[in-house]
């Protein structure tokens, strides 16, 4: 399912954390990123971040859209969609616009959707209509 | 001017007719210029900069890859347009740049359509297309200052790419992307796996493998130095302080360049 070549988007991920490596700091970026290894610190990306059943992260995470079939020890923050898989396990707490959950996955910490699109930036001619 | 920068092979018989071809073209485009020759008591790095420092704006090397990767080294970073003729096997680069054949090379520099590319900094050193670490034993990897990379199974070997490992591989039909002004950090285990034949099949696993995109990467190890060789030409040994310039090189390409 977590092909390497293959974001969530099904655009090609630009980073791809393997299972023989180890993160650990501010990691940032502007692309999809594949976590089968482990990550230590912060994750963020304005794309999605998908988390393989193999990753342990201690880390908080900002992304658009998260999947997690892995372990995360840190707050997730999505301004789009989180999907946790069967055997995803979250500890800590998840902010959503929309939470998809599998039986079997494990979330402890607080959890928290929106409707309000103040998250998501606002198109620019919108703006200047609401200004006039 | 032009300053054309012979290797010492290209000189051997089975060239010589080749060799004649290509200089009574050069002569009819009319970008003929000021011939130097690498023979074994001559140090390349000298010539060059001597015929830069005499007025020459554009530089052809003419020989394989590495003759051509070892000139980015001396002139990257400097006002010149570096052209390649590619003599002797099939040239990797000249498929990246569109240079179809070694005749053709002549009319490519002719047009004079000029790619400005970037370039790898290790150091004091230049690179075009990768540097290779073998091992990551020990190695700390610090990127972009934020944060650092490490193997969590041994063996690791490590490549920072600039336009792609196609020194290695084949080059692929897919375009190089050379406007994003990135290192590519590719690390991946070194692992055999024995079939039930008793073969060796060197495989790793299909999540073992990662590329991270990063601007710059410091290499420091524990105790030892470990080597770093770019290009497949130079080897320097850590601590390296790798790092992207954007637009550092200006090349001479076709048409059919495998670019964007």
């Amino acid at each position: 399912m977590f092909n390497q070549k293959e974001g969530v988007s099904g655009n090609q991920p630009q980073t791809v954390i393997g299972e023989s490596v180890k993160v650990e700091g501010t990691f940032s970026g502007a692309g999809d990123v594949v976590v089968y290894g482990e990550v230590i610190g912060t994750l963020h990306t304005s794309n999605d971040v998908v988390v393989a059943g193999s990753a342990r992260i201690e880390a908080d995470i900002e992304a658009s859209n998260v999947t997690v079939a892995g372990e995360i020890h840190g707050n997730v923050i999505c301004h789009e969609q989180l999907q946790l898989q069967s055997t995803a396990k979250i500890f800590g707490d998840v902010t959503a616009q929309v939470i998809s959950v599998e039986p079997g996955a494990v979330l402890k910490g607080q959890c928290s959707t929106s409707t309000d699109d103040s998250a998501k930036p606002v198109a620019e001619d919108a703006s200047k209509e609401t200004e006039e | 001017m032009f300053f054309y920068f012979y290797d010492s092979f290209v000189l051997n018989n089975k060239n010589e007719a080749t060799l004649t071809r290509v200089e009574s073209r050069i002569i009819e485009l009319g970008i003929n210029g000021r011939v130097e020759k690498l023979a074994p008591l001559r140090n390349m790095k000298e010539l060059l900069q001597d015929g830069i420092k005499r007025g020459a704006h554009t530089v052809v090397v003419v020989g394989d890859d590495a003759t051509f990767l070892r000139t980015v080294n001396i002139v990257a970073g400097q006002d010149i347009v570096l052209g390649y003729i590619p003599f002797g096997k099939e040239s990797a680069l000249a498929k990246v740049f569109g240079i179809p054949d070694t005749f053709e090379a002549c009319n490519i520099l002719s047009r004079r359509i000029i790619k400005e590319l970037n370039v790898g900094k290790a150091n004091k050193n230049y690179f075009l297309t990768s540097a290779k670490l073998e091992h990551t034993d020990g190695l700390q990897i610090t990127c972009d200052e934020q944060f650092t990379v490490s193997g969590r199974i041994q063996p690791t070997s490590c490549h920072i790419h600039n336009l792609g490992n196609i020194l290695s591989s084949p080059v692929k039909e897919a375009l190089i992307d050379t406007t994003n002004n990135k290192l590519v950090l590719d690390m991946q285990p070194n692992t055999k796996k024995r079939s039930l034949l008793g073969r060796k099949n060197s495989s790793s696993s299909a999540t073992g493998g990662s590329t991270l995109l990063v601007r710059k990467a410091e290499l420091r190890h524990e105790h030892e130095p470990i080597a770093v060789t770019l290009d497949n030409a130079t080897t320097i040994k850590t601590p390296v302080t790798i790092s992207v310039r954007p637009k550092q090189l200006k090349v001479i390409v076709g048409k059919e360049r495998m670019m964007t």
